[in-house]
């Protein structure tokens, strides 16, 4: 079959198993994009290649993969760009030490726990192409990430913005989102200096030169975009091709600095105005190219690479489980503890816990970026993905046994003698 | 105050325990990197229209995947049925032990690219064939050219 065949086969096909499985996931009350994340796996080896091989064959050829990995790519680009859109400082305004503690907590516990664990699966999951500085610090960022997109679905769904504990949830995951992304980019920096691609001093100095320029003189004159916004009412198609030429400019730039596109489309986004309206639209325009066209591309080619029967037997299941149980222990464990000692009472405080145990999609770029350098086999990126699914899946059952049932009454009662009633809206 | 000194206590002291893990790791010894691409020759040359080995039959040039995650290696032959082994490897030494097949074979790193030499016996055959395999990609390559 000719290469465009294919893939507008390809997409085709995605788009249908994404919207159906999602359809079911919201019926089970799970978010949208559990049920995709879930579509991407079940197209993949996993399920497909596995009842129907020459199906598979016949739909994925390995051939035509690079035009679908390129194309999911560009998809997450614009959607890392929209990430760092939603990431709005007021969120953080009267929640500081709160949400700044416990998310630093529910960053560095299960980092720790994941370089922990990198101790004993570094010999057992990993080869001597790795360090084992590589493959500790990927491990710890792995474990950390926070799905602020999903998060934030989940609570504007459950209309919990307004509650005490959903606004700090959503500061924590906001904090998290930046501090996990800068981490992840100096970890990627010492992966590939290890091997040599770009010179680290260049990586260093390039990147303090790029921050520096984005947040003084960029930043400065994306307000002049607002400003023509505001005067016009509309976002024009000219000022969209800038948009679209600014992310695609300063994920170039990151990407030639070794740190990978995806930080720069992501600071891009961090640094534009913020300005309520502006914002909505601008959303409004992107996600339905970003985020119903080309995010489940990402997450097919995310199952063509994930195969379940790499995981096979009981020793490989226990390496599994184990990575289940840090993930949950750190990043839930973590932000409980964090958010008890911060003054929240317990209640609130495993609320917080369960919302910061999200991973969802953010994990599995994260994942796709360690595949791809090279820091995970193909076994440990299974394990990783399988990890992720299972966090964000347990979110809503949990949220509901340990929020609605425990601790809303509670909750509606102290918010009306305190009078925490906060807005955050959310657009993606 | 109590914020500082509970910012430093929560998040201070696992920073410097991620510090003290880091260093304790850099004894670690993991297993040799074989996985990636390799270009095969087999002496004699086999054709897979015999008896040893009818599941083997190439209509390419005879290439092996590895896919390694530590030592659990899936080999996966290019052949017409894109046969799929399981094997490990231990110190130098690749190995499959199947019902079908039996390869053992050892790496050598001290020519570029690396060489992998050793043999295959199918079942049923009583001549082993000689193996040697040239690495093509490593699995690193492999992942950044998808």
């Amino acid at each position: 079959m000719p290469h465009l065949t294919t893939l507008l086969i390809q997409i085709g096909v995605i788009l249908v198993v994404a919207r159906i499985i999602g359809w079911v996931f919201r019926k089970i009350h799970q978010p949208q994009v559990m049920g995709e994340m879930v579509a991407g796996i079940l197209l993949g080896p996993s399920l497909l290649g596995w009842v129907a091989p020459d199906v598979s064959a016949a739909l994925f050829p390995p051939e035509s993969l690079g035009f679908l990995n390129a194309l999911s790519q560009v998809g997450l680009l614009l959607f890392m760009f929209l990430i760092g859109l939603e990431f709005d400082p007021k969120i953080l305004r009267g929640q500081g030490h709160t949400a700044l503690v416990t998310s630093h907590v529910s960053i560095i516990a299960p980092f720790f726990l994941g370089t922990l664990l990198a101790l004993y699966l570094y010999p057992r999951l990993s080869d001597d192409s790795v360090t084992f500085t590589s493959f500790a610090l990927f491990m710890g960022i792995a474990m950390s990430i926070t799905a602020f997109p999903v998060l934030a679905r989940i609570l504007t769904e459950r209309n919990m913005l307004r509650g005490r504990v959903g606004t700090v949830a959503i500061a924590c995951a906001a904090v998290d989102d930046v501090t996990g992304w800068c981490i992840l980019a100096g970890v990627v920096l010492v992966v590939r200096a290890t091997e040599g691609t770009v010179p680290l001093w260049l990586t260093l100095f390039g990147s303090a030169v790029y921050i520096v320029v984005m947040l003084f003189g960029v930043r400065r004159a994306l307000r002049g975009l607002e400003v023509i916004y505001q005067r016009r009412g509309k976002i024009s198609q000219d000022m969209m091709a800038l948009i679209f030429l600014l992310v695609l400019a300063s994920g170039l730039v990151t990407e030639w600095l070794g740190i990978h596109a995806l930080f720069g489309a992501f600071l891009l986004g961090v640094i534009m105005p913020k300005q309520h309206t502006f914002v909505h639209s601008l959303t409004e325009k992107m996600e339905y190219i970003a985020v119903v066209l080309l995010l489940p591309l990402f997450f097919a080619f995310t199952g063509l690479r994930t195969s379940i029967g790499l995981v096979s037997g009981a020793e490989m299941w226990f390496y599994c489980g184990l990575i289940m149980l840090v993930a949950i222990a750190g990043k839930f464990g973590g932000s409980t503890l964090a958010a008890r000692a911060t003054g929240m009472p317990w209640r609130a405080a495993s609320t917080i816990g369960v919302l910061m145990n999200t991973r969802g999609l953010m994990e599995l770029v994260v994942l796709n970026i360690g595949l791809d350098i090279g820091v995970l086999s193909p076994a440990l990126f299974t394990m990783m993905v399988i990890m992720a699914l299972v966090t964000t899946f347990m979110t809503s059952p949990l949220l509901q046994w340990v929020y609605f049932r425990s601790f809303l009454p509670y909750e509606l009662a102290t918010s009306e003698s305190d009078g925490v009633v906060t807005g955050h809206s959310v657009h993606l | 105050m109590k914020a500082i000194l509970h910012y430093l206590f929560l998040v201070g002291i696992p920073v410097l325990g991620v510090f003290g893990l880091l260093q304790m790791g850099k004894g670690i010894t993991p297993p040799v990197s074989v996985g990636g691409t390799w270009l095969l020759e087999i002496t004699p040359p086999f054709t897979g229209e015999d008896t040893c080995g009818h599941f083997l039959s190439w209509s390419d040039k005879p290439r092996l995947m590895i896919s390694q995650s530590g030592p659990h290696l899936l080999f996966t032959f290019n052949d017409k049925e894109r046969t799929q082994l399981a094997g490990k490897v231990e110190g130098q030494t690749l190995s499959i032990s199947t019902a079908k097949l039996n390869l053992k074979a050892a790496l050598d790193r001290q020519v570029k690219p690396d060489r992998l030499r050793g043999e295959i016996t199918l079942n049923h055959c009583s001549t082993p064939l000689m193996l040697t395999a040239t690495r093509e990609m490593t699995l690193k390559e492999r992942s950044r050219n998808h």
